[in-house]
């Protein structure tokens, strides 16, 4: 395999997993306006469990200790991650949630990140503390045997696999009644909560969505790399979603992916094999940080709804019977659906 | 309160007006202040009631505590419908029919007029999320149905038009027009606006006046408004409760409220 071809499906699974990554705070941010700034926390909590139910148990090979060790089969290893992910979701929720909203929930989050943080780096017996995880099996590897180059091409089948269904899912979410409902929670939570919406079963629901999503990104980006340690997570890690999301378009799935592609992808990962300038190892990095977030500035300045904006919600008000409506609702719906088939008989002529 | 007992509060003895929301000895204070100090009043079924009283009386107070907006603070019960209602969530009152419009227009600035209407209907079956996963064809019947509500709403408030514009785009009194026809979308038991009227025009004030008449005759909705032009209140409301101090101070039709001597020096003036 060329180098250049490894480097782009290397690249093709990065921005899959954060796709998933940034669709995840889109749930919780872009639909519900819920601030989550422990959002890395919960793809690291996915990655791990997603690991160490992978990992046959810890028998002090490369002096790795952790828990578990279960050696579970591929599908169901990144789906623990993602469940594991989603139940710190809620207990993280039921602190966050319950009564504060936004400016004081943000800061519980913030809190939390750190404290995960600390812990799980120092807790060696929960997933090897700072030196983290190595060795994780990737999915299906050893039961089919597969070469080292044509696995490259698989695991780009697999996490495109995961990548759409959790696509569609997040875009079903979207454009049913229960993401109407988000959307209302998100412009004005007391409203809803007047009209009878259980507001805090609601964002619960959405920040255990976001984590689940979060939590298989994790599965995804381990099961790649088959190593992480705390440094692969740290809270600028965080920002790098929120970036990707507020720079793309927030409460719309087609700009979470563009901020995606954008951020993660096109500074994080594509400028990381640079040449590095002699005596300035961190050169490059503050550079990249300096770019997004500059490029963040501008996009929060000039257009603060992102490059692909939410769409407005369009209703097929025509295809609905309106036998009840006045006169002039049922004439005007007439004539447009007339319209429309004079222009559909033009196409197919 | 035991069941029995709850039982009678719903039965309405012979001869006698049903009242729907029943307030007794409520106080609430902010700090020192009892903004709703040991009220009890009643609001009637199915009729116009108004609310008024000098600012500071405790209208808005009374109508967030009745909301559930503000936390109850253990001083007084609230009826609903025959229900305590007291220590109920926001949530769980406007699911008993319950619902409420603000002082200040709150629409959901960031959707579009139509789906704004298309938020409050309650017990979706699209709103839990398996169903909204799973069964897509039982949520667009019903869809169907609130939107064919909807769009009758907004032709009869006149915002047909608007349907796809944000709602933040809406002048003010549009603002108003479509608080009003969300809440009804939510087909409350009973409707407490709070001053409905507040920075409209005389001529769409008449128009939200008329709207309210005919909702009620037409619907059997119960209105409780909080509201400072009386001559509207005069020619719409059946009934008047006038707040002073945190307490009602008299009850009863316009005309006898202006005879009242307490009244007048509280708020009419002399």
């Amino acid at each position: 395999m060329s180098p250049v071809l490894y480097y782009a499906t290397t690249l093709l699974v990065f921005f899959f997993d954060y796709n998933i990554l940034t669709w995840g705070l889109n749930i919780q941010f872009g639909y519900t306006g819920i601030l989550n700034f422990a959002f890395i926390i919960f793809m690291a909590i996915g990655a791990y469990v997603s690991g160490v139910f992978a990992l046959p148990q810890a028998n002090g090979i490369a002096g790795q200790t952790y828990i578990l060790g279960l050696s579970w089969p591929f599908p169901l290893t990144l789906i623990m991650g993602g469940l594991v992910a989603a139940f710190f979701g809620l207990l993280v929720g039921l602190i966050a949630l319950k009564r504060l909203r936004s400016d004081y929930m943000a800061i519980v989050t913030v809190a939390v990140g750190a404290i995960a943080y600390d812990f799980i780096g120092n807790v060696t017996g929960l997933f090897n503390g700072w030196d983290g995880l190595g060795g994780v099996p990737q999915p299906l590897q050893t039961r089919f045997n597969i070469d080292f180059n044509t696995y490259q091409f698989v695991y780009v089948g697999i996490a495109g696999v995961v990548m759409v269904i959790l696509w569609w899912l997040a875009n079903r979410i979207y454009s049913s009644p229960f993401g109407r409902t988000l959307r209302s929670i998100r412009e004005d939570q007391d409203v809803s909560e007047a009209f009878g919406k259980n507001t805090f079963k609601y964002r619960m629901l959405a920040m255990v969505i976001g984590c689940f999503y979060a939590g298989i990104a994790g599965g995804i980006l381990i099961f790649f790399t088959t190593a992480l340690n705390p440094s692969g997570w740290t809270t600028g890690e965080t920002f790098v979603v929120w970036t990707a999301l507020l720079i793309g378009g927030t409460g719309n799935n087609w700009g979470a992916a563009l901020g995606a592609l954008l951020v993660p992808v096109g500074f994080q990962e594509a400028t990381r094999f640079l040449p590095q300038f002699p005596g300035n190892p961190d050169l490059i990095p503050a550079l990249r940080n300096i770019i997004v977030g500059g490029l963040l500035i501008l996009v929060l300045w000039f257009r603060p709804q992102g490059i692909i904006p939410e769409k407005k919600a369009r209703f097929n008000i025509f295809r609905i019977p309106l036998h009840g409506a006045p006169a002039e609702v049922r004439s005007r719906a007439a004539s447009i659906a007339a319209s429309q088939k004079e222009e559909s008989n033009v196409t197919d002529g | 309160m035991s069941q029995t007992a709850e039982a009678l509060a719903r039965t309405p003895r012979p001869g006698e007006q049903t009242d729907i929301l029943r307030v007794e000895h409520l106080s609430h204070s902010f700090g020192g202040v009892n903004a709703v100090d040991d009220c009890s009043l009643q609001v009637p079924a199915n009729q116009i009631t108004a609310l008024i009283g000098p600012n500071g009386a405790g209208k808005s107070t009374l109508i967030n505590v009745v909301s559930g907006f503000y936390p109850a603070q253990k001083r007084g019960t609230i009826f609903f419908n025959g229900h305590n209602i007291t220590g109920w969530p926001t949530y769980r009152r406007a699911n008993a029919g319950l619902i409420r419009t603000f002082q200040i227009s709150r629409g959901y600035g960031g959707m579009t007029v139509l789906e704004n209407l298309m938020v409050p209907p309650k017990k979706q079956s699209g709103e839990s999320l398996l169903n909204a996963i799973f069964r897509p064809r039982l949520v667009a019947a019903e869809e169907a149905r609130h939107l064919e509500k909807a769009l009758q709403l907004l032709d009869t408030f006149g915002l047909y038009e608007k349907r796809d514009e944000y709602a933040r785009n809406l002048s003010g009194g549009q603002k108003r027009l479509l608080e009003m026809a969300r809440a009804l979308m939510a087909d409350p038991t009973l409707l407490l606006l709070d001053e409905p009227m507040a920075g409209v025009n005389p001529a769409l004030a008449d128009q939200l006046a008329q709207h309210i008449v005919n909702l009620a005759k037409q619907t059997g909705i119960t209105f409780l408004l909080v509201e400072h032009n009386l001559g509207i209140v005069d020619q719409i409301c059946d009934h008047v409760i006038v707040m002073a101090n945190g307490r009602a101070l008299a009850t009863g039709t316009m005309a006898e409220i202006r005879a009242n001597q307490q009244v007048v020096e509280a708020y009419l003036g002399g």
